[in-house]
């Protein structure tokens, strides 16, 4: 399998079904009171993000901008990385070590696109005593439907943790027996904004897509050929 | 295409110190590797005691920076060689070796043909040393500031700038050290003002660049890199024969080359890609 990513940002409409259903499924520290309209991976501590880009051009007009890690296949952030922790899988996948990753943060600097950051060592603790998330948790014990609303790392080797560089994983972590997955976001977006292929599928619509030349990959001129590719 | 630029965090003031460290141990060892060749041992002695120390004084920080310092070890086992920071860590860690072995053959007298290779072999370490950090950041492809070959020429003239400082306190009377810096210094400028011209091309670098030129922090490291520029070329101090005077240029280069260096950090900006 070849998987490719096309994002649709036409389609979305900034539900944040995906941050919140990444978060879940990685163990990312996330508060449901964050609320910034512009900011990236790099800048929030999230593997996803959508950013609302606002534009006064004839008319005044407004777009959702689904992003994560583009899985560069001419791959800054694995050159950089000193102690091999970043490495890419068969299938093209960027994913990171974390036995190996020391945290040097020369890999953030390397990617040109923001979409690695730290999680700082307390950061979940931090994000249980946001109020609103706190009050939810507490209650939610009370009503005894479920034991915590902020899951730790997960049982899944890709997961978030403390004292280490994270990034979208492409929920790698979801491959089975065939080869195949679906990331965590694709599977929840309502609208189809995002979609996930196998370019070695002729039949496979995402793959026609980006065959056809109707999605294309953010900035051409750096050359990183990423696996992730948008309808603009 | 809109863009949204967000300025460099991650590597901040107390890396910019680091660098500055490894700027001025990095061509102290040449100058001390010069000076056990004219027989001016107590320099030669000196040098490769700054040599050795400041670059362990960089390691250190360098080491508290890290997330995971208990498993720093795994830059060396990894032998990553496209990542500049195992040939930046190899550099630092053989500088604080060599240096210290040439100290050590000084103090005890070992025989000098001996010293003397430590010393070649510590002084060529240095020069890469040097320059090794402006090849890490040169490289950065996201981060158009940087990514530029103005940077490695810049951290060379830092070092001779951070060396000969070191060596005009050391031998304040020696007009040839004073006019290497003073050449380095004004170089430094020249270099920055080319690399800045250069940046106008960019779609938001005027914009970077624009809020760099009006930081006091900027203006304050050119005008020292000038003022210790022009001072350390000027008569006054090739007939100078009042110690201060090399103290003051030594302290005025010193002090520009950390503030162009955190200048330079700071103001590396990613112009983040959308539409």
């Amino acid at each position: 399998m070849k998987p490719v990513f096309v994002v649709n940002p036409s389609k979305c409409i900034a539900c944040m079904a995906c941050v919140a259903a990444c978060a879940i499924e990685n163990g990312v520290p996330f508060s449901a009171a964050r609320s910034d309209p512009v900011g990236w991976p790099h800048t929030l501590g999230l593997r996803t993000w959508v950013l609302w880009i606002e534009r006064e051009e004839a008319s005044v007009s407004r777009v959702f901008m689904p992003f994560l890690c583009l899985h560069c296949q001419d791959t800054p952030c694995e050159k950089v990385c000193p102690t091999r922790a970043t490495f890419k899988t068969r299938e093209g996948v960027v994913l990171i070590d974390k036995d190996r990753c020391i945290g040097c943060k020369y890999c953030i600097v390397a990617c040109p696109y923001g979409a690695r950051y730290v999680i700082k060592e307390g950061s979940y603790e931090k994000a249980l005593k946001i109020t609103r998330l706190d009050e939810a948790e507490r209650r939610l014990r009370e009503s005894g439907l479920r034991t915590s609303i902020l899951k730790p790392p997960v049982a899944n080797r890709w997961a978030a943790a403390e004292r280490v560089v994270d990034k979208c994983s492409l929920c790698y972590h979801r491959k089975d027996e065939t080869g195949s997955w679906i990331p965590a976001c694709v599977e929840v977006c309502p609208t189809k904004s995002r979609a996930f292929g196998d370019l070695e599928n002729p039949d496979d619509p995402v793959a026609k897509l980006v065959r056809e030349g109707k999605a294309k990959q953010l900035r051409p001129d750096l050359g990183t050929n990423g696996l992730v590719y948008y309808v603009l | 295409m809109v863009n949204n630029i967000i300025f460099n965090d991650v590597w901040d003031i107390d890396i910019a110190f680091e660098m500055t460290l490894l700027a001025i141990a990095s061509f102290s060892i040449v100058y001390a590797s010069i000076s056990y060749m004219g027989n001016r041992l107590r320099e030669a002695l000196v040098g490769g005691l700054i040599s050795t120390i400041l670059p362990i004084g960089a390691l250190i920080i360098l080491y508290s920076h890290l997330l995971k310092p208990e498993i720093a070890h795994l830059i060396f086992l990894s032998f990553q060689t496209r990542s500049w920071m195992l040939y930046g860590a190899s550099g630092v860690s053989l500088l604080i070796l060599l240096s210290l072995l040439f100290s050590i053959s000084i103090k005890l007298g070992v025989n000098k043909s001996i010293t003397k290779i430590l010393g070649l072999l510590a002084a060529a370490i240095g020069v890469f040393v040097s320059i090794y950090p402006g090849l890490l950041l040169s490289y950065e492809r996201g981060i158009p500031f940087w990514n530029g070959s103005a940077l490695p020429i810049s951290s060379l003239l830092m070092g001779l700038v951070g060396g000969s400082s070191v060596y005009m306190i050391l031998r304040p009377f020696d007009r040839r050290i004073s006019t290497v810096n003073g050449i380095s210094l004004l170089a430094l400028v020249i270099i920055y003002i080319l690399h800045i011209y250069s940046m106008w091309k960019y779609p938001l670098g005027s914009y970077t660049i624009g809020l760099m030129l009006r930081d006091p922090i900027f203006i304050t490291g050119m005008a020292l890199a000038l003022i210790g520029g022009f001072l350390g070329l000027t008569p006054i101090t090739s007939k100078n024969k009042n110690k201060y005077i090399s103290l003051i240029i030594a302290i005025l280069g010193l002090a520009s080359i950390f503030i162009l260096r955190y200048t330079l950090l700071i103001y590396g900006a990613w112009e983040y890609p959308l539409i």
